[in-house]
């Protein structure tokens, strides 16, 4: 019990500041957030058909994202605020994680556009950021 | 044995890393168009200013290829770039949105307690659009040709970026993919699905195809229905596609319960700009 609470005391929590926001669409998915162990970062929207809305982003590579800067071989974590289904964790073109549930984690190997497609109770969506390895 | 058991293995992850396929199914939900008899016919109504409507001719005419959904274009009741939807039909629209990170939105609307769309409408962003890296024929008919597919209840085949070989994919005609035409048009996978969604006889029976060696497989749930929201002037036509202006901004959710029964689900998260991670 002790042990529990400790490491809840100790967990690294969403980030401070407020979550993505998209111009001119009136549905937006859960947002996500990363973490690795320390600081936390809201991953921003990709392409999504959620609840009654289909929004489609230009490619990830032509929009600014938000960068999670680590050391080779850190623990990374998305957070997903609903039960994802069908997780799939893509970094450039390699697939790194896979699963479901409401967080899925990796070691980050290797830098490029992070990009996690989820399935969950409201329909699909995608979450994006920058990998740097430091 | 052992030695056996490994090479089968290693030959099952070569196998899955050398093949593609798309989701097995690109159903949105369980939404569909209710109607009484196939095929139906849907309005789509024409905003469009510059070169989209002739892009929205070819996506109409490459759709039409289904033998369970038509589509006609009418004139378009949407009046400016807010595009106010219309009951029984998808009115399409284009505008400079902003430079929000968006190229399309395609939103639908669904009669309360079922999965029926009762109106859809398309917003195509000129903010991009103008500029030279979107400005092409290919990339403005991809988004057309998957919005316009959204509202008759597609997902997307794949989110990855590859080429997929379906304007239901993510494939980018940018750059020096201008001129590649392979992702403007719907595939086999695209008319399976819509089988799947609305064909009766092909309830229960999973239908499979290969495009360009990309495969695609679903299975089918469709139904007729009792009822019909094809072109049923019913619901009314007024429905607030954007958050009302009197939004409380501390909210974060609407739910108007509109007098025609339909109910529209808004969510909303407002933020200061200066947080916007789009684009």
């Amino acid at each position: 019990m002790i042990l529990l609470a400790l490491l809840a005391a100790f967990a690294v929590g969403p980030p401070r500041t407020p979550p993505p926001h998209v111009s001119g669409v009136s549905v937006t998915p859960p947002p996500a957030w990363i973490d690795d162990g320390v600081r936390s970062k809201w991953l921003a929207y990709g392409g999504y058909c959620w609840q009654t809305q289909c929004v489609d982003f230009l490619p990830p590579a032509q929009r600014t994202l938000p960068v999670v800067a680590v050391q080779r071989g850190t623990r990374l974590t998305v957070h997903f605020r609903f039960s994802a289904s069908d997780v799939t964790v893509r970094v450039g073109t390699r697939t790194v994680a896979a699963g479901s549930g409401s967080t899925i984690a990796w070691r980050a190997r290797s830098g490029g556009i992070l990009d996690v497609h989820a399935r969950g109770p409201g329909g699909s969506a995608s979450y994006l950021a920058r990998i740097r390895i430091g | 044995m052992k030695r056996f058991a490994g090479v089968l293995a290693f030959a099952a992850v070569v196998a899955a890393a050398t093949s593609a396929s798309a989701l097995a199914s690109h159903a949105w939900g369980t939404y569909h168009w209710a109607r009484t008899a196939n095929p139906f016919t849907l309005k789509v109504g024409d905003n469009l200013t510059g070169d989209w409507p002739g892009h929205l001719a070819q996506a109409s005419a490459d759709w039409n290829q289904s033998t369970v959904l038509q589509t006609t274009i009418v004139p378009g009741q949407a009046r400016n770039k807010r595009c106010r939807p219309t009951s029984g039909r998808v009115e399409v629209c284009n505008g400079g949105y902003g430079f929000n990170g968006w190229l399309g939105i395609a939103t639908i609307w669904i009669a309360s307690g079922s999965t029926h769309i009762t109106q859809g409408t398309v917003k195509v962003n000129d903010s991009y659009f103008a500029t030279s890296t979107y400005n092409n024929p290919n990339e403005k008919q991809h988004v057309m040709c998957q919005e316009i597919g959204h509202t008759w209840g597609l997902n997307h085949q794949d989110e990855s970026g590859a080429l997929y070989y379906t304007c239901m994919d993510y494939f980018s005609n940018t750059g020096a993919n201008a001129t590649n035409s392979a992702s403007t048009t719907p595939n086999q996978g695209d008319f399976d699905q819509l089988l799947c969604i609305y064909d009766p006889n092909s309830a229960g029976r999973t239908l499979t195809s290969t495009t360009s060696g990309i495969s695609h497989s679903c299975t089918g749930t469709g139904h007729l229905d009792s009822t019909t929201t094809v072109g049923a002037t019913a619901f009314g036509g007024n429905g607030a596609a954007e958050p009302p202006d009197w939004a409380n901004p501390s909210e974060s959710v609407y739910v108007d319960h509109l007098p025609n029964g339909e109910t529209q689900v808004t969510f909303v998260r407002w933020a200061n700009p200066i947080h916007a991670w789009a684009g």
